[in-house]
């Protein structure tokens, strides 16, 4: 028995060896049968990454110009709804703002009354803020729930600031955030910033370590090296920044849930006219959100964010993406990184890998997949290399990353299994109806 | 002006005014008219009078004497501009034409002159001033606030009806015990400097060490990594960053990376540092500085009259101090002879029907208002009461005879209890005698128990009576 497991090791490490050191002769089988084309399509993916990076690097080193008089008023609208005391950190940290100019925070309270205790936590924050000059808190209770794109309408509505930032009741910041996010808007062609985000409870669980390094690369790395292009697929909606005359233009936030990227997509609408606007990736504004901590509630969410993708995506901005109203950067990147790597990716690597296990003898199946394994891993531990030296401003705290990063291939193949099955629950069962950023009763009403 | 009024109506009203043409069928008095002593039939035979003076002082002088004489101090009067708040409330209204003042002044006069007995005795007593004058009103008794005052609030009218000035807060109080007025709606609460009263105490924060009042804001921050505490400025030297001074470390994020500690407050004398400074009140007047628990405070009330003051009003009678003693529950003299002669009957029939008659008596109450003052005299009747209350028990009896004499039947009660009740009833009063000599009822027992003290069978209750009252001016 022993034996036998060892003889399997043994043949498919011979096999993997091939792979690495004589893929020509090894054409048929790793080419042409267990092609890991998916691979062949990331490639170009990391290298436009890693050009994203140099160019970021290169600009900031020597045109880091930064205009320290530029402070524009700030209106931070907090989405709350039952984040109990997290709230109150989440204020405290936007008061403790260095920022120089005037930040006024709106606490839009959805469903107060059921959420008193979030409402109380939010209301003991004011004597807390008055004592800090320039800062202001409004605690504005929604007593009915309205759901997110309700309460982040409102703010828009009760907000005066020239830049209007709306960010989740869980999510806190650090303190020069404010500084970072307004710097891009000293360019008049800049539309939006999309923030940075960080996984506040990264020691709580391995899913929040592993969820770390994914917002390293995923975020921190990947939309920096996009935003050189302006191509940033998506403006979170725990963390986005507006200017607030071009968000009222845009008439806020469509009704509906993933309603950030909805708005995303809807910004892009008018790249190919006004091809001088920006959406711009502030790295070093960082906001700090708390992951899922449990496996179960990952996947929860993953299935939401996929599925709710599929029906952007697809169903409702299926007429926008042309390149005439995004123009052919963000247009290509939405069909390469939007439709093919999170909605057909998916179901080829589900479907390759079913094929492969059927067809091929279990030990070449199983070295071809150490294989994939092993060139992840490479890939992971490079990004994740980068993103340490050149960007990262908590070395020490990422470092102690790394000896997760052997776990990361696999994690990344679930998410990617995982996506299928979100996108399959989207077709079948038009499951972004069944979502709890909004009550049902907003949800049935909306177009799509 | 006048309303279409015919003169007779008008004749009825007087109007000081200089200026003739503007009430061209009146009888104009001038300011100084009234002041004269000749023209207070006039002025008392009238029905309202309206003052239209532009000189404000001398609108205040005449309104106050107005109101401080007794003839006139029920009369309605009204002005025909506002002048100050406190002015304004010694008169009745502000007037804008002669109609609106007949209409008011007819309910007043109309009001008075239902009253069945002559005023002209009852006004020479304040009391009857301030009670049948809002009787008159049905006014509430309403504090008058005015910051320039140096009490801040006052009674402007009750002081003018007592004829002496600042009593009235006393006064309001004595009769608010005394049952004559009802508390109303609290207005507001005040903090003297206890020593010299003034109602406006700066209040400093002071450093809760040394008292100094040099103390500074000073927000300090903790830095997690080093574990450094200092001062906010210490950490910001470059402006877009907080550094921590001590091991350079760039601090991002409040909870995490640093915190702010509660102290917050420096002592820029004695280096202290503390989160919440003392709070101390200075006088801006007498320089007194005292701790906040030792202000004396002060509570103005709105007072509205009560039924027994109504009752007061209407019958033209009042016990004022000893209607304190009613709360003894007396029954009346007769019925208390008529309850002694049994109770004597019923010993002589059965040795064990034994009681005991005590009587009690006192200065001469308006002595002692005399002496001490009216506030004093019913603390020091209040007391009293009580302490023949404790004495009690719901089978006794009590009758007062006269103002200042109090009777009471204890039956079943011995020798030994008499001397009980009559030592705690005696010496309370040589206790306050030690204390202050000046304030004390003086009070005289006189005792029986009958029959061990009377064993003979002739006796009855007048007798009894008699022989008791012998005894209380022997002693």
């Amino acid at each position: 028995m022993l034996q036998s497991f060892a003889l399997f090791i043994l043949d498919v490490w011979v096999i993997v060896q091939g792979f690495f050191s004589t893929p020509l002769e090894q054409l048929d089988t790793f080419l042409l049968k267990f092609i890991p084309f998916a691979l062949f399509l990331e490639f170009p993916f990391y290298l436009l990454i890693i050009v994203g990076l140099v160019s970021y690097l290169f600009r900031t080193k020597h045109n880091g110009h930064v205009d320290n008089n530029y402070l524009p008023s700030v209106s931070c609208i907090v989405l709350c709804y039952a984040e109990e005391n997290a709230v109150e950190l989440t204020i405290r940290s936007l008061s403790e703002q260095i920022y120089g100019g005037p930040i006024e925070i709106i606490a839009i309270m959805d469903g107060a009354k059921q959420n008193l205790s979030t409402y109380n936590a939010a209301r003991s924050m004011e004597s807390y803020v008055k004592k800090h000059p320039n800062r202001k808190l409004r605690v504005v209770p929604k007593w009915h729930r309205g759901g997110r794109v309700s309460s982040m309408n409102l703010g828009l509505t009760l907000s005066q600031g020239d830049i209007v930032m709306a960010v989740d009741g869980d999510t806190s910041f650090d303190n020069d955030m404010v500084f970072e996010a307004t710097r891009p808007f000293s360019n008049e062609d800049v539309v939006a910033v999309a923030g940075n985000l960080r996984v506040r409870n990264i020691t709580e669980s391995l899913v929040t370590r592993l969820q770390g390094i994914e917002y390293s690369i995923a975020i921190y790395l990947g939309k920096t090296a996009l935003s050189e292009f302006n191509i940033v697929n998506n403006i979170s909606g725990a963390f986005g920044i507006h200017r607030r005359s071009f968000l009222k233009k845009l008439g806020g936030w469509d009704a509906g849930t993933a309603e950030d990227l909805d708005l995303t997509i809807r910004i892009k609408g008018y790249f190919a006219r006004h091809p001088n606007f920006k959406i711009v990736f502030a790295p070093k504004a960082i906001g700090h959100t708390d992951a899922p901590s449990t496996w179960r509630q990952f996947l929860d969410q993953r299935l939401r964010w996929d599925g709710d993708l599929l029906y952007l995506y697809l169903k409702k901005h299926k007429s926008r993406i042309g390149t005439r109203l995004l123009g052919w950067r963000n247009s290509l990147m939405i069909m390469w990184t939007g439709l093919f790597f999170q909605l057909v990716m998916p179901f080829m690597i589900v479907v390759y890998t079913v094929y492969l296990e059927i067809t091929a003898p279990i030990e070449t199946f199983t070295a071809v997949m150490v294989f994939i394994y092993l060139i992840y891993l490479m890939i992971s531990l490079l990004m994740f290399s980068l993103f340490l030296l050149f960007l990262s401003e908590r070395k020490w705290q990422d470092t102690k990353l790394l000896v997760f990063l052997p776990l990361f291939p696999l994690f990344s193949f679930l998410i990617r299994v995982w996506s299928a099955v979100a996108s399959l629950k989207e077709i079948i069962e038009n499951a972004h109806l069944d979502s709890s950023m909004a009550p049902w009763w907003t949800l049935k009403k909306t177009k799509f | 002006m006048d309303g279409g009024y015919n003169k007779d109506v008008l004749d009825t009203i007087l109007t000081v005014s200089e200026d003739h043409e503007k009430w061209p069928n009146h009888e104009i008095l001038s300011p100084t008219d009234v002041l004269d002593l000749d023209c207070m039939g006039k002025l008392k035979a009238c029905c309202a009078i309206i003052i239209d003076i532009g000189n404000k002082a001398q609108v205040k002088e005449l309104l106050l004497y107005l109101r401080s004489q007794k003839n006139t101090c029920l009369k309605p009067v009204f002005l025909t501009n506002p002048i100050t708040l406190t002015i304004d409330s010694c008169a009745d209204a502000v007037v804008e034409n002669v109609a609106q003042a007949i209409e008011l002044a007819g309910s007043i006069n109309e009001t008075i002159s239902k009253l069945t007995y002559s005023l002209d005795d009852l006004l020479d007593k304040p009391i009857f001033r301030i009670l049948i004058f809002y009787y008159s009103r049905s006014k509430e008794i309403n504090p008058i606030k005015n910051w320039k005052s140096e009490d801040i609030y006052s009674y402007p009218l009750i002081d003018l009806l007592l004829g002496e000035e600042k009593l009235a807060s006393n006064w309001l109080f004595v009769h608010n015990n005394s049952g004559l007025l009802v508390e109303g709606e609290l207005i507001d609460r005040l903090r003297l400097c206890p020593k010299c009263k003034l109602p406006s105490p700066n209040y400093v924060d002071v450093c809760p060490n040394c008292r100094s009042i040099n103390i500074a804001q000073e927000s300090f921050l903790h830095c997690f990594s080093c574990g450094t505490v200092r001062a906010e400025k210490d950490f910001k030297q470059d402006i877009n960053k907080i550094e921590c001074p001590h091991c350079y470390e760039k601090l991002r994020h409040i909870g995490t990376d640093y915190d702010r500690p509660l102290e917050n407050f420096t002592c820029r004398d004695c280096n202290s540092k503390f989160s919440d400074p003392f709070i101390l009140a200075s006088c801006p007047r007498c320089e007194t500085i005292s701790e906040l628990e030792d202000l004396e405070v002060r509570k103005f009330y709105n007072y509205q009259l009560s039924e027994a003051a109504v009752t007061v009003v209407k019958s033209g009678r009042i016990d004022e101090s000893t209607s304190l003693l009613d709360e003894l529950q007396n029954i009346s003299q007769p019925f208390f002879m008529y309850m002694l002669n049994w109770l004597l009957s019923m010993s002589i029939r059965c040795d064990k029907d034994f009681f005991t008659i005590i009587a009690i008596t006192t200065t001469k109450l308006e002595t002692v208002e005399a002496a001490i003052g009216m506030v004093n005299l019913m603390e020091l009747l209040e007391e009293y009461v009580v302490r023949i209350k404790s004495q009690l028990r719901s089978t006794d009896f009590t009758c007062r005879f006269a103002d200042n004499e109090t009777w009471i039947i204890l039956p079943h009660t011995d020798i030994e209890g008499k001397d009980v009740v009559v030592n705690k009833i005696v010496n309370y009063d040589e206790k306050r005698d030690r204390e202050n000599s000046l304030k004390k009822l003086n009070i005289k027992v006189s005792a029986k128990t009958i029959p061990t003290e009377l064993p003979g069978k002739n006796y009855d209750a007048e007798m009894i009576v008699d022989l008791i009252n012998g005894e209380l001016e022997r002693l």
